[in-house]
């Protein structure tokens, strides 16, 4: 009787102490945050609970029938050790299943833990820089050219990474695991560059095993690098962009900035003889860029949102098109340059040079187009409605997120969309003012759109990740449009405006023989008495399906018709002449 | 009776002797002399001899990533070898019938000590030149240590004489441990603590010969007064403990304490309190000294708690730590927060040696050598260690139970128990399962002090599992 009471109550003790235990293991071993390290409160009081609940089992398993063993000293003794054994052995026991959290359960989040202390002390664990300063990160490629490559020193196995081409390497983002960690590219295709995408868990445990360096994948970018340089070129030391796409595909071909950074300038170099200066030196210069009132860390074509001027009269021409409120000879009255569509409210005024002298006082909505004139999208505007022109705008992509694999402000109509129902607004936004604001490459997918059969292509940058090793493809991008944004006839009526505007409009200048070209100027004011200089537009052989869409943009660079369109013009004709 | 456990093959009585008639006498021919011989122990010791040469090989070979090397770096490991082997010849000449298991257990133990700290010392002199040459240090301490082990089995004939003296031993251990109060050092750790003294080429910490001293004393007051301690004492009808046994105890025990209190040697004092705990309960059964002995140590720390509150100041800082020690990870949390940091690196394999940073952890060398292996052997290593431990703690027991005197039973009890819970505290402390204090691993850690005490008692085991002439009283039961 008393055996099988000391028995069941041996039993409970070691599944109370199994079962607490088990319940300590997991709990907080992956904590909310994943820079919070593990909370280790609840499992330690797990370890204090079953402690004794051990030390009872252990007891009541050495102790035989007391009554009997006790008759003889050494016995008894024989009996006191083996349950000092047993103590001490719940001991070491509680010493592995601590090591098992530690090393095992908790250890992810040990490692990843970044705690900053009231005084502003970071703790992290040191081996994470020099760890990642020995990732092999893979090759960045633009065609031909290497735009971010790791160079491997030996025989510290430190690895520097290289920018070489200025005229691409800032597409790339910068690598820098000493201070700033890493943007761009470089950010967010880390998983593929540093190898930690794992596609073989098998070969994975013998790489580590057999300590082989991680070798990361190789990116291969869309960009094509002559197409890059002249762009660059192009621009040269203007604040702007130009944006080059492959108006079938969504490939951006080439996507010049500036200013930019120098990403070399923040690659921490190992061969420096003292890292602290090596980090001095990247600190002061991050901090000259940030500070730059120019900001070289946003890059315009694609972080920067800049009123887009007449180039958007495109959208709200599509709009009427496709919803039938207007087609290109509808009429619209245009006496002096200037009208007034809501009592109190100020003048839409066109430029002082687009409204052709000696002509009658009524225009075509063509004729609106290729002369830019603000009146008639004004007044088209308010025919279209504020639904009707969000509508569109949305489908053209503004509000859309792209994912290109480096950051992409999101183009919008209006900060709140409500502000369109106030009709001076609406005016002013048809005609690319007002409060609507859209980047570079943007205004670039909206001619993509129109060369595209109205459907706008998913932009991209990225075209596929190969493993540097073998050369296998471990990732692709799949080519796809986004949505239907008009009809194949309502696109074919609007590409013909824009051909005329070439023909016979203010964009006359982009013309280049032999080729169908369309586009569209814009001079956007910018509040402070200055323009911004604008132009988009496309270009083939093929009128139904012209290869290359543009968008060139200068900040405050004046008249569209005189900045960007030459420079857009020179990129478009150097890109239909390459083949 | 109870059962004695079966005798194994590495028990103490070879199979060859066992066989023979009982009374009888093995008769000494050649062959019974070679079969008699201890085959088991030379088996086993191949074993940290591989592990030194290819250990060594590894720390030698992967900083340089190729495969040259020359006979003459190994040198530590043949004179590891050679020390291993030379020791296992003259056991084999004067005590046959020691433990078998007991020195390779050590060796292997020790071998995974020695290749940790030669891995260790360039990272360390990359921090301070100071740490140069550790590992060729550690070696002439195990040379000493070894030689150490075999002057206590030369000249420990007998154990009583160990017994008879059992007080003046617990008034030298004392007195030495006071005396560290005023002559100490804290051998340039820059601690304060002051656990040492200094000789200028050796720092001694009387603090490791103290333990050895306190288990002496232990086993010959407890064996004298076993039955007595086992027995209630009553007083009229009222059933007491023998008070006026355990006073003499308790005394000595308060002042081991109250001095390392004072000292702040926490690792050293919570290893006393458990080797005073075990050695009683071994030797009384009671488990009720163990629960008083445990509560009679809270009310004295709750007690000194409010009247030196300076002292325990720092004993609470030990325990925030231990329970939080992200938030002061940049000061007095760092070396635990680091150990974490090492150990779950390490993960299930570890880095692989040679392959991983232990060297950013505060005390590497010595208190935190777990964290080490921790990360460059992986959860392999640690757990590895941890039951070569468990072993040693199995052979320290079972040569107790075979022991032929009360007194060798207590010794033994109390020489295992050292080993044991030392090893727990400190792995506990480094891996941040109890709160860190500073004690040594056994065997593993760099350091003298601790090398040669821990030699001595395994040479004071080794000597109980062979007893050779008359050695005592007998065992009690015969």
């Amino acid at each position: 009787m008393r055996i099988a009471l000391r028995n069941l109550l041996r039993t409970l003790s070691l599944l109370a102490a199994v079962g607490i235990l088990l319940y300590g293991m997991l709990s907080d071993a992956v904590p909310a945050s994943p820079t919070a390290p593990p909370n280790d409160t609840r499992w330690l009081l797990s370890l204090a609970a079953a402690f004794p609940l051990l030390v009872i089992y252990a007891w009541l398993t050495v102790s035989g029938d007391p009554r009997r063993e006790k008759r003889t000293p050494d016995a008894r003794f024989h009996h006191n050790v083996q349950q000092l054994g047993g103590f001490l052995l719940v001991g070491f026991g509680l010493l592995s299943l601590h090591l098992l959290r530690e090393q095992v359960v908790a250890a992810v989040s040990i490692k990843d833990a970044t705690v900053v202390t009231t005084s502003g002390v970071v703790i992290q664990d040191p081996r994470k820089v020099p760890a990642e300063l020995q990732v092999r990160r893979g090759t960045i490629y633009a065609g031909d050219k290497v735009v971010a490559a790791s160079e491997v020193i030996t025989p510290s196995r430190f690895v520097n990474r290289l920018y070489p081409d200025p005229n691409i390497s800032y597409l790339a983002g910068y690598y820098n695991p000493t201070i700033y960690g890493s943007s761009g590219l470089e950010a967010s295709f880390d998983r593929y560059l540093s190898g930690n995408e794992v596609l073989n868990p098998l070969t994975e445990q013998q790489r580590k095993l057999l300590h082989r360096p991680v070798v990361g994948n190789d990116l291969y970018l869309t960009i094509d690098p002559a197409m890059q340089a002249l762009a660059q070129k192009t621009l040269g030391e203007r604040k702007g962009a130009i944006v080059l796409l492959d108006a079938q595909s969504g490939a951006i071909l080439a996507m010049a900035s500036w200013p930019h950074i120098d990403p070399q300038q923040m690659s921490f170099n190992p061969y420096a003889d003292d890292w602290g200066a090596e980090n001095k030196r990247i600190i002061t210069y991050y901090n000259s860029v940030l500070n730059d009132p120019n900001r070289p860390l946003l890059l315009s074509a694609s972080q920067g949102l800049y009123p887009p001027g007449s180039t958007f009269k495109t959208v709200t021409s599509g709009a009427a098109i496709d919803t039938n409120t207007a087609q290109p000879t509808a009429t619209f009255t245009d006496t002096n340059g200037t009208v007034k569509v809501e009592a109190g409210a100020y003048l839409h005024r066109d430029c002082s040079t687009c409204r052709p002298a000696k002509h009658g006082p009524t225009f075509t909505m063509v004729e609106g187009y290729k002369w830019s004139l603000n009146v008639v999208f004004a007044e088209l505007s308010i025919r279209l409605g504020a639904n009707r022109l969000i509508e569109y705008a949305q489908r053209f992509g503004l509000g859309t997120r792209y994912d290109i694999g480096i950051p992409v402000e999101i183009s919008r109509l209006a900060p709140d969309l409500a502000d369109l129902n106030s009709p001076n607004t609406l005016a002013a936004t048809g005609y690319g003012q007002g409060e609507v604001q859209t980047t570079p490459l943007q205004m670039a997918l909206v001619a993509a759109t129109v060369a595209h059969g109205g459907q706008l292509p998913a932009p991209y940058l990225v075209a596929s990740v190969k493993d540097s090793e073998t050369g296998d493809t471990v990732w692709q991008f799949q080519p796809h449009t986004i949505n239907q944004v008009l009809s194949p006839q309502s696109n074919d009526t609007l590409k013909g405006m824009m051909v005329a505007s070439v023909q016979s409009g203010w964009a006359s200048g982009a013309a280049i023989p032999g080729y169908v070209v369309g586009g569209k100027t814009g001079t956007a004011e910018t509040g402070k008495g200055t323009s911004h200089s604008w132009f988009i537009g496309w270009a083939g052989k093929d009128p139904n399906r012209p290869q290359y869409a543009i968008s060139a943009f200068v900040d405050e660079g004046g008249e569209g018709t005189r900045v960007a369109l030459p420079m857009a013009r020179t990129v478009l004709s150097a890109a239909l002449g390459r083949k | 009776m109870c059962a004695k456990p079966a005798p194994t093959s590495y028990s103490a009585t070879p199979a060859s002797v066992k066989a023979m008639p009982r009374g009888g006498l093995a008769r000494p021919t050649f062959w019974n002399r070679i079969r008699g011989l201890r085959w088991t122990e030379f088996r086993l010791l191949l074993i940290p001899s591989i592990l030194s040469i290819v250990g060594m090989l590894m720390v030698i070979l992967v900083p340089t990533g190729g495969v040259r090397w020359e006979w003459k770096d190994l040198w530590m490991s043949f004179l590891f070898i050679g020390l291993l082997y030379g020791l296992h010849i003259w056991l084999n000449i004067t005590r046959p019938r020691a433990d078998q298991a007991l020195l390779p257990i050590v060796a292997v133990i020790m071998v995974l000590g020695l290749v940790m700290i030669e891995r260790l010392e360039p990272s360390l002199v990359a921090k301070s030149p100071d740490f140069g040459g550790i590992a060729r240090k550690q070696v002439i301490w195990i040379t000493i240590g070894v030689l150490a082990l075999w002057a206590t089995l030369a000249f420990v004939r007998d154990l009583n004489l160990l017994r008879r003296y059992k007080y003046t031993f617990a008034i030298i251990g004392i007195a030495l441990v006071a005396a560290t109060l005023v002559f100490g050092s804290d051998a340039g750790s820059g601690s304060g603590v002051k656990l040492w003294f200094n000789f200028g080429f050796f720092q001694f910490q009387p603090s490791e010969l103290l333990k050895v001293l306190l288990v002496i004393f232990l086993a010959g007051y407890l064996d004298d007064k076993r039955e007595l301690l086992a027995s209630p004492y009553k007083v009229g009808p009222i059933n007491l403990p023998p008070l006026p046994y355990l006073a003499p105890l308790l005394l000595l025990w308060a002042l081991a304490l109250v001095l390392f209190v004072v000292q702040k040697d926490l690792g050293s004092a919570l290893l006393f309190f458990g080797i005073f705990l075990s050695m009683l309960y071994a030797a009384s059964g009671r488990a009720f000294y163990v629960a008083s002995g445990l509560a009679l140590f809270f009310a004295a720390s709750y007690m000194l708690n409010l009247f030196f509150a300076t002292q325990f100041a720092h004993i609470q800082e030990r325990v925030d730590i231990w329970l939080n020690p992200w938030p002061v990870g940049n000061n007095q949390g760092y070396q635990i927060v680091q150990s974490l940091f090492a150990l779950a690196t390490g993960g299930v394999m570890g880095s692989g040696i040679g392959f991983g940073s232990p060297g950013v952890i505060p005390a590497v060398q010595t208190d935190m050598v777990i964290s080490a292996i921790g990360e460059e052997l992986g959860l392999m290593g640690t757990l590895a260690v941890i039951a070569l431990f468990m072993l040693l703690v199995y052979r320290g027991l079972h040569i107790a139970l075979t022991a032929h005197s009360g007194y060798e039973q207590l010794l033994a009890v109390g020489f295992t128990t050292i080993l044991g819970l030392q090893a727990i505290i400190i792995i506990g402390g480094a891996i941040k399962m109890i709160p860190l204090t500073g004690i040594t691993l056994p065997f593993i850690s760099y350091g003298g002090s601790s090398l040669i005490t821990n030699f001595v008692i395994i040479g004071l085991l080794l000597r109980i599992s062979s007893p050779r002439g008359k050695s005592g009283t007998q065992r009690l039961d015969r």
